[in-house]
């Protein structure tokens, strides 16, 4: 497999979506969230906010592995053979300081609307480790990208 | 795609383009009607701008806090104002501001602007939006002129527009705003006319005041009217204004000639045959030449469409002049006869009165409640807008990233709520120390400590609210032992912050205005103060009509009454007003927790408006009648429908509050950034969604109120 090739699709799908679905491990279930992203351009890292009042920052607390959903898919019949599902597997660590300063503008230059969000005292702000992406197209091909 | 097209330019079919008042100036110009030079700074450039400062997903954040149809106009109020905030804090893409700033340089050569709205739905056939959207007029320089075009795109967004989107069910995410710039034309009289009186239909009615109709258009100025008969040579009937026609006792003036009232009246005619239906047109002599302004189809009223509350909510926006007699009357005249009023029915002791007297009494109080609850909508609550008319020139001026950080300078620490804190405190404070003890204080009675006899009669005597539970001693005592250290201090840091900001609003007036910006300021703390007091004003009334409500059910319960004035009494505790003194309010609707089906929906997070900073987790205490706020512990969060006057003296203690009515200058957000309590306001359901005893988190900065955990 063509690791380039992989990391380009891989790049053109997290690039071109703004919302993925973060899922944390919950007490009993897993617990899943849309979350506003944004990704490192070597792609080792993806970055997220949320209140530290809510159930996915407590999770996370408890148990920093998270995986992150992203894909294209169009709502359409075509999207079985078009649309790229990619998953990100990682660990959460909450970002504090000069990394918190230097991500969190990377995350509102993608999301200019999370600015005020992100900066109320109340909300946290994750970097993901990713370990390894899984990338699905055309219904049932299957890439694994793990991460060095 | 074009950013900006002279009037001469626009095509009749570009009106998605230039929007509805762009559109009818263009067709009227090349009608040869006289329209003031000038262009139109397109709905692509308003969308251009959005998208470069990423503000698309910003206002829908704003918009998307709560449905519209759910939103007080208090709350559409603090919506346009940090949409307003958000626009005018923007910065233009600089090709955009080049082609603008260059047209408007050549078009103005240094002289005054006028800077008009014409957004896509303005001034159709089935929705005028007269006033709705904002113009500014005699704009001088590149930066203000700029900074209107501002003003003029946030006012989509403006509480009026909201009001109008929420009423006839348009999406408050939809729409767009052109601007229209154009030479301003100092005309010496300028005026409306409508080719058809919009009241009573029939005639051409005209309007007219000397100078720019600036001050006719926002009701300042009271102006001259014509009727004209339709046809040519129509007979002419004038009212002068009521002010002049008293001062000089003629019955005719000067201000427009017969000549120049059927000039303006063919001018509505030759308008209303152009668009095919009846024309509002504003208008502007100069010398001798006469001006169209715009032109716009009349709808039937101002406010057509609207519901008598909007109507109301938007009558509340008063000018500074209206807002200094309002104040002198309140604080002269009102708030004395109020305390007057109270003395005297304090002074008139229930439990001396016969039946039929008491009987009469009630009847009495209950109309004086009735009375000043009028004054209270009608002086009281209009007074409000005093802080809010502060909010926007000091957002204007200082452009704050947060748009209500005037609050903050408005905070006295002085409302009576405070100053009755402070008593309270107090005592708390004698009763930790056991001077007095709780027994003695429970007893009622002389304690044997001088001061806090003294501070209990000023409580119950100044304070009428308080009182209604607390006058039972024993709740008294209860209520100082559950806060032995008595109830928060103000917050603090408050005052050298509000310095600061006072500094840096004052800064920005040139220095022979900031005398009128102090004037400004003093009027708005006023006004917040006020916000706050005349509850407690209120309440003082309310008790003592309580009292005598009271008595009358003590003897009607006993079998005390008898004959004619049993059967008097019995119908007046049955009446509204008295018998809504002792019970609770109606449950609303228990939406957000119920069965569905085999499902038990319910709430995890809400969300409202940030009304007081801060972060804070702890227990729910849900208050759905007024006597349940005495159960409220120290630390727990208040949730509730509102905050009623009976309830504001226990707020103090209470570690969060959620409120279900929605503003910054509620109550509750009042009484909780003078103490610094974290509060959301505007959680629709808040006292059914929540129980007491779950477990909250409330973020002030955001809104929120997390459900973090029910008790079993």
């Amino acid at each position: 497999m063509n690791s380039g090739a992989s990391l380009s699709r891989i790049k053109t799908v997290l690039k071109g979506q703004g919302l993925g679905i973060l899922a944390t491990r919950g007490e009993v279930y897993p617990y899943q969230n849309i979350v506003s992203y944004s990704v490192s351009g070597d792609l080792k890292t993806m970055t997220f906010a949320t209140s530290r009042a809510s159930m996915k920052y407590a999770n996370i607390l408890r148990c920093p592995h998270v995986a992150i959903f992203v894909d294209n898919r169009k709502n359409t019949e075509q999207d079985l053979i078009d649309a790229v599902g990619i998953t990100a597997l990682g660990d959460a660590k909450e970002l504090s300081g000069a990394e918190e300063r230097r991500w969190k503008r990377t995350l509102t230059a993608r999301h200019p609307y999370l600015e005020e969000f992100v900066s109320t005292p109340g909300v946290a702000l994750f970097a993901v480790r990713v370990k390894v992406y899984y990338a699905v197209s055309r219904f049932q091909d299957v890439e694994e990208l793990v991460m060095r | 795609m074009w950013l900006f097209r002279r009037l001469e330019d626009i095509k009749d079919t570009d009106r998605d383009r230039v929007g509805g008042k762009a559109a009818a100036l263009a067709l009227l110009a090349k009608k040869g009607g006289r329209v003031p030079p000038g262009g139109c700074i397109t709905v692509q450039a308003f969308r251009d701008f959005l998208s470069f400062n990423g503000l698309v997903g910003k206002i829908a954040i704003e918009l998307g806090r709560k449905e519209l149809k759910d939103m007080r106009w208090e709350e559409m109020w603090d919506a346009s104002q940090r949409i307003r905030n958000l626009v005018n804090g923007g910065t233009f893409p600089p090709d955009m501001l080049r082609e603008i700033t260059s047209f408007a340089n050549t078009l103005l050569g240094g002289k005054s602007a006028a800077v008009r709205s014409s957004s896509l739905s303005e001034d159709s056939a089935s929705a005028s939006y007269a006033g709705v959207h904002e113009s500014c007029v005699d704009v001088k320089g590149e930066k203000a002129v700029m900074e209107s075009v501002l003003h003029v795109w946030a006012s989509l967004w403006s509480d009026a527009a909201l009001l109008y989107k929420k009423e006839l069910g348009f999406d408050p995410a939809s729409g767009g705003m052109a601007v229209i710039l154009q030479k301003l034309v100092r005309g010496e009289v300028s005026g409306v006319v409508f080719s058809l009186d919009p009241v009573r239909g029939g005639g051409i009615v005209i309007e007219a005041v000397p100078g720019l109709n600036k001050r006719l258009v926002d009701g300042r100025t009271e102006p001259h009217r014509w009727s004209v008969e339709r046809g040519s040579g129509g007979r002419i009937s004038y009212s002068p204004p009521s002010s002049s026609a008293k001062r000089s006792g003629k019955k005719t003036a000067g201000l427009l000639k017969a000549e120049r009232v059927r000039e303006v009246a063919r001018l509505a005619l030759s308008a209303e045959k152009l668009f095919r239906s009846p024309q509002d047109v504003e208008w502007t002599f100069r010398k001798k030449d006469l001006f169209t302004l715009q032109s716009r189809p009349i709808t039937t009223t101002p406010d057509a469409g609207l519901s008598k509350r909007s109507v109301f909510d938007l009558s509340l926006k008063r000018s500074f002049e209206n807002l200094l007699e309002l104040r002198r009357r309140i604080e002269g005249e009102l708030l004395p006869a109020m305390a007057e009023e109270t003395r005297r029915m304090r002074d008139e002791d229930p439990d001396e009165m016969s039946d039929a007297e008491l009987a009469r009494e009630i009847e009495r109080r209950t109309a004086v409640l009735a009375r000043w609850n009028r004054t209270y909508w009608d002086e009281f609550i209009p007074y409000g807008h005093g802080a809010r008319l502060f909010g926007r020139v000091y957002n204007d001026l200082v452009k704050p990233r947060d748009p209500h950080e005037f609050v903050e300078l408005l905070r006295t620490g002085r409302t009576l709520s405070m100053q009755r804190d402070a008593i309270l405190a107090e005592m708390s404070a004698m009763v930790s120390r056991g001077k007095p003890s709780l027994m003695a204080v429970r007893k009622g009675g002389p304690t044997g400590a001088a001061r806090f006899d003294a501070l209990r009669k000023r409580l119950f005597s100044q304070f009428g609210m308080i009182s209604g539970d607390l006058e039972d001693h024993r709740k008294l005592a209860a209520f100082l032992a559950k806060m032995p250290f008595g109830p928060r201090k103000g917050k603090p840091g408050g005052r050298a912050a509000a310095a600061g900001l006072e500094k840096r609003f004052l800064s920005r007036f040139p220095k022979k205005d900031r005398r009128r910006g102090l004037e400004l300021l003093d009027l708005a703390r006023s006004s917040y103060t006020m916000r706050d007091d005349d509850n407690v004003y209120l309440a003082g009334i309310e008790r003592e009509l309580k009292k005598a409500a009271d008595e009358a059910r003590r003897r009607k319960d006993e079998g005390l009454v008898r004959g004619g004035s049993k059967r008097t009494l019995s119908a007046l505790l049955r009446q509204k007003l008295v018998s809504g003194l002792h019970k609770p309010p109606a449950r609303g609707k228990t939406g957000l927790a119920r069965e569905r089906g085999a499902a038990e929906v319910r709430a995890k997070q809400l969300r409202g408006q940030p009304a007081s900073k801060g972060i804070v987790r702890g227990k729910a205490r849900v208050v759905v009648d007024p006597g349940q706020i005495k159960d409220l512990e120290r630390g727990e969060i208040l949730v509730c429908d509102s905050i009623g006057p009976e309830m504001t003296y226990a707020v103090s203690v209470a570690g969060g509050i959620v409120e279900r009515r929605g503003g910054m200058l509620i109550h509750g957000a009042i009484v909780a950034r003078e103490y610094g309590i974290p509060c959301v306001t505007g959680v629709p359901d808040a006292a059914y969604a929540i129980r007491t005893g779950d477990d909250l988190t409330v973020d002030g900065y955001l809104g929120v109120v997390t459900i973090r955990k029910r008790p079993m």
